[in-house]
Order: C-alpha cells, then sequence, then structure tokens
C-alpha cells in the first residue's frame, strides 16, 4: 500500500583471491573505491558440538533475533538475492572420501547459514555483520566480496 | 432512490456489464463499437425516461434497448456478415439469430475474460489501471484523471494508446486458460490491489470517488474468488486485505479530514468486514503459497485489533520482516521501524531508522520525528520540520503542524 499507515493517513561466487592476478585485485580496489554496490558472502558458521535439541520456547526464542536481523538488512534494501534455507543435516566428504552425517561432532565448525547482501565495501559489509545473531552463540561471520564476471578478464 | 441518482448509479453498475458482454461477443477490434451502443443506450434513457418516467424494471430496459441498437447496428452496417462473422464466439446463422447473452453467468464470464484481457502485459501496468477503470468499472477518463491527480486529456491519450495496442497485438477476448491463469494472476492481482490503493490512499478529496474506487477493486475480486479457476489463495488473500482496510473506511476520514490510526474510534470499524476478511484470509491459508497478499493482509488482520499488545506488534513485525525479505519497498521499510519500535524499544528503532537512508522521502523525517517524540523533543521538532518542508499534501502538512504545536506543551 502506498502510504505510511502510522504516521500518515494518507549470487553466490567465490574466487580465492590468492589465486588472482595481480591485475584483477587492482580493479577489485578500484571498484571498491568508486562506490558502487557490490555483492558480498556472509557465512555463518558455529559449533554445533554438544548441543541438545531445542525446546519449542527455546526454538522460538532463538528464531527472533535472525528474523530481526534479517529484516533490518531487507529494510535498507541490502539483501542481494532472495533468502535461501538449507537443510541442518547435510553430509561432509572427507579427504580419505569417508562421508560423515550430520550433525557433525567431528568437525569443529559448520555452516549455520549464509547470505548475499550490498554493500559498497567491506567496511560497510562489516557491519552488517556485527549484527548477526550467530556471534551471540560463539560463531563468526566470514565475508567475502563476490568478484564480477566482467572483472575477471 | 430519486430519479436524478438513478441513472448515474445504473450507469456505473450496468455500463461496464453492456461493455464486457459486448466486447466478449465482438471481440477487442470493436471495443468502440461496443462502448458506443452501451452510450447511446444510456443516452436513450436518459431522454426516455425524462418524458415517459422510469420503466418498472429499469435494467431489463437498458438490457433490451442494448440488445436492439446491436442488432440495429449489425443489420446497419452489415457488419456481421462481412467483419464480425469470423470472429464471433456465438454461430447464429443471421444477426436475427444472434444471442446477445445479458445472463447473469454470461455477465460473469465476460467480465473475467475483460480482466485478463485489460492486464495484457503488453500494455503497461498505469494503462492496464486505467483501461480497468474505464471499461471494467464505468469510470469516465475525468473521474480517472480526478483519482490518479493528473489530467484528463493525459487519461484519454493513455487509454486510447492501450486500445490501439490491444487492437494491434490482436488480443483474444476469452476465458482465461489454465495455463493463462497461473501466468497472468499476478499481474492482475498487481492492478486490483493498486485500483484499491489509489481508491484508498489517493490524496484526492473526492471521497464518494475513492470509496466507489475501492468498492469496485473489491468487486472485481470476488468475481475472482467466484470463479472456480481463479480462486487461488493469493486472491482470497487480496480480497482478505481489501475486507481489513476498508472496514476502517468510516473510522479514517471524517468530514474530509484523515484520521490517525492510533486516533481513531474503533466502534466506526465495520465489524462485517472485519469478519469478512478473516474469512477470506482463512481460504487463503489453504495451500502453500505464501504471497506479499498474505502478508500484508496478516499485518492488517493484526491492525483490527486496536490495543497494544506485545502480542500485536510482535506479530506485526515479523510479518514486516517477511514482506520486505520478499519484496523491498520504502514504505514498508518506514511501516517495519515502527513496528520495531513498538515491539523492541525506540532506540533500537532509531538505530535501524538511521540506516534507511530515505533521505528523499517525508515520511521518513515523520518517522524520526515519531521516534525521537519523548526522548528527544527538540530533535523530534527538528524532524517535523524537515518532513514539512518534503510534502506538498495539505492533508500531511496540517498533521505535521499538529505534531511540533503538541510537541511545544
Amino acid at each position: 500500500m502506498s502510504s505510511s499507515r502510522y504516521l500518515f493517513p494518507v549470487k553466490m561466487i567465490q574466487i580465492n583471491l590468492a589465486s588472482c592476478t595481480g591485475d584483477l585485485e587492482k580493479k577489485i580496489i578500484v571498484r571498491l573505491k568508486e562506490k558502487v554496490m557490490n555483492e558480498f558472502l556472509l557465512i555463518f558458521r558455529r559449533s554445533f558440538a554438544g548441543d541438545e535439541t531445542p525446546s519449542p520456547e527455546q526454538l522460538q526464542a532463538s528464531i527472533k533475533p535472525w528474523q530481526d536481523w534479517l529484516g533490518n538488512i531487507a529494510a535498507q534494501d541490502k539483501l542481494a538475492r532472495p533468502l535461501q534455507r538449507w537443510d541442518a543435516k547435510g553430509k561432509v566428504v572427507t579427504s580419505n572420501k569417508t562421508v560423515i552425517n550430520g550433525p557433525y561432532a567431528e568437525i569443529k565448525e559448520s555452516i549455520g547459514g549464509l547470505i548475499i547482501v550490498k554493500a559498497q565495501d567491506y567496511e560497510e559489509a562489516v557491519e552488517i555483520a556485527k549484527g548477526c545473531p550467530v556471534l551471540q552463540m560463539g560463531g563468526n561471520v566470514e565475508v567475502r566480496l563476490a568478484v564480477p564476471a566482467d572483472y575477471q578478464g | 432512490m430519486d430519479e436524478k441518482e438513478l441513472l448515474p448509479h445504473l450507469f456505473r453498475t450496468e455500463y461496464r456489464k453492456l461493455v464486457s458482454v459486448l466486447c466478449y461477443l465482438f471481440g477487442i477490434e470493436h471495443i468502440e463499437i461496443a462502448e458506443d451502443i452501451v452510450s447511446d443506450t444510456f443516452l436513450s434513457a436518459s431522454e426516455s425516461w425524462s418524458i415517459k418516467g422510469t420503466p418498472d424494471n429499469p435494467t431489463a430496459w437498458l438490457y433490451t434497448v442494448a440488445k436492439n441498437k446491436t442488432k440495429n447496428h449489425l443489420k446497419r452496417h452489415n457488419l456481421f456478415e462481412q467483419k464480425l462473422s469470423p470472429d464471433l464466439k456465438y454461430t447464429a446463422e443471421k444477426f436475427e439469430e444472434l444471442e446477445i447473452d445479458l445472463s447473469a453467468k454470461n455477465i460473469n464470464d465476460s467480465q473475467l475474460a475483460m480482466i485478463f484481457t485489460v492486464c495484457n502485459p503488453c500494455i503497461s501496468n498505469e494503462a492496464q489501471i486505467s483501461l480497468a477503470l474505464n471499461l471494467l468499472c464505468g469510470f469516465s477518463a475525468q473521474e480517472i484523471a480526478d483519482a490518479f491527480l493528473t489530467n484528463k486529456e493525459l487519461v484519454y491519450k493513455r487509454i486510447q494508446r492501450a486500445k490501439e495496442k490491444l487492437k494491434e497485438d490482436k488480443v483474444q477476448i476469452e476465458q482465461p486458460k489454465l495455463a493463462a491463469i497461473n501466468a497472468r494472476l499476478d499481474t492482475v492481482l498487481t492492478t486490483l490491489y493498486l485500483l484499491f490503493s489509489e481508491g484508498y490512499y489517493s490524496t484526492s478529496h473526492h471521497t464518494v470517488l475513492r470509496r466507489d474506487l475501492c468498492a469496485e477493486a473489491m468487486r472485481l475480486t470476488y468475481l475472482l474468488v467466484e470463479n472456480q479457476y481463479t480462486n487461488k489463495p493469493s486472491v482470497n488473500a487480496l480480497l482478505s486485505l481489501m475486507c481489513f482496510h476498508s472496514s476502517r473506511f468510516d473510522a479514517r476520514l471524517q468530514n474530509g479530514v484523515m484520521i490517525l490510526y492510533d486516533d481513531q474510534d474503533e466502534r466506526l470499524w465495520n465489524v462485517e468486514l472485519i469478519e469478512k476478511g478473516i474469512y477470506y484470509l482463512n481460504q487463503a491459508s489453504q495451500g502453500r503459497q505464501l504471497t506479499k497478499f498474505h502478508l500484508e493482509a496478516g499485518i492488517a488482520y493484526w491492525h483490527t485489533h486496536k490495543e497494544d499488545t506485545k502480542e500485536k506488534w510482535e506479530n506485526i513485525l515479523q510479518l514486516y520482516n517477511h514482506l520486505l525479505i520478499l519484496e523491498y519497498s520504502p514504505i514498508a521499510a518506514l511501516n517495519r521501524t515502527y513496528a520495531l519500535a513498538k515491539s523492541n524499544g525506540k532506540e533500537e528503532a532509531i538505530k535501524e531508522a538511521e540506516k534507511l537512508n530515505l533521505i528523499d522521502n517525508p515520511f521518513y523525517y515523520s518517522l524520526l520525528g515519531n521516534l525521537y517524540t519523548g526522548l528527544d523533543n527538540r530533535k523530534a521538532s527538528a524532524f517535523y520540520r524537515t518532513a514539512l518542508t518534503h510534502t506538498r499534501s495539505d492533508a500531511e502538512q496540517v498533521i505535521l503542524k499538529k505534531f511540533i504545536e503538541q510537541l511545544l506543551h
């Protein structure tokens, strides 16, 4: 609806920078300086070891901070892609091709989720990441610039 | 209803039905013929009724005259043989046998076919709404111009261009096929949603016109709910949303003055419409689809509870979160921040409001004014004054000045 009701009536790209040529890195730096909107991947990781199954009340209480945080980002029009929910279990293939079924007691951390946001630079993307509720749970957020396709040449 | 009101009323309710049925019969190429015949029918009515008095059954009179005029027209212009017959969906041998079906069912079928024709993606959104108002709601170019706060010539040109485009592209007026329903229902719903919004939020002072716009949008949405193929969850959600909003129509406008939500007298809220809204919201919950209409209907539902409770604002906040994640809009972002203040407190909301960066939007400054009220009244007042310089609407200026005035005491 086209009026404020209260006050008035009325891309998932991952490129390892280390493997890039110096030229590309320069282009990225230029791009960041130009203040164009870039896309950043935010990956939340935390240790799931020792987790007990939460009660419905605990689950409900743990959802709100996530919804509010995502709402904050969406309200700034900084969500770059529709949200995707990921299965919590999953599988891990190790170097000797053993398959581990999640949740993983064997590996230290696993991905809690990921989103792609729009931000001008790393500083802004990091500011967004600082609000992530995974930090309250002892986890961390990895922030990565999405390198646009036309910068690969 | 006295004679003076009767004909305009019938024009509003019957014009569109007759035009739809005739367009459906003739095809989009002859849309003007259909409009001419129906306009001529109303002209005859006004002449004849003023001399002979109103007939016992005015609607039946209009239908009979429209039928005869159609047959005469076809006879006179020999159109039936030369042009119309290949397009006619009816297989009458001669025009004397031509059946002009004005049964309730065919009227509904014709109107439904017309909605899907008007909402053809080959014409722009503004044109779709103008054409929908013109052909399906019987609004004149002047009335549409009043509702959109624009001029009549512009609306007229827009409608003409849209009609030409539909003809050029040889768009068929037909019952939407299942595939077309799925592909175009979103556009149809958006048009109906905008139609309703125009009526509900328009800054036009024309109260009667605005009410009519809302009623027309609801009537057309109801038509979709009534049809088994278009009776989808999203359609029910939209109708539910419209019911909840219109339940406050009387309360939010008194003597032409806008009454803000907090100041509304909830005894003026229409209980029957609220109940209907709940009914359609339940209907909308069947199936797995969650559209923005569902979320907006949910938000509108919680607004039918006047009392501020933690549960109410927490629900509204989460619905706005969902809505914004689904589709960003500045107004949703502002309303969401208001809900955030109600649910999580003003300090948190101010922090988030400042990140919204909607510096060209007058509502942005009035939101900040509202959030700072009670915390820092000087700041609040400054924000309201900034809002004042950003708005051109008289109604909004009056309200802003009232807010600034209140801060002084």
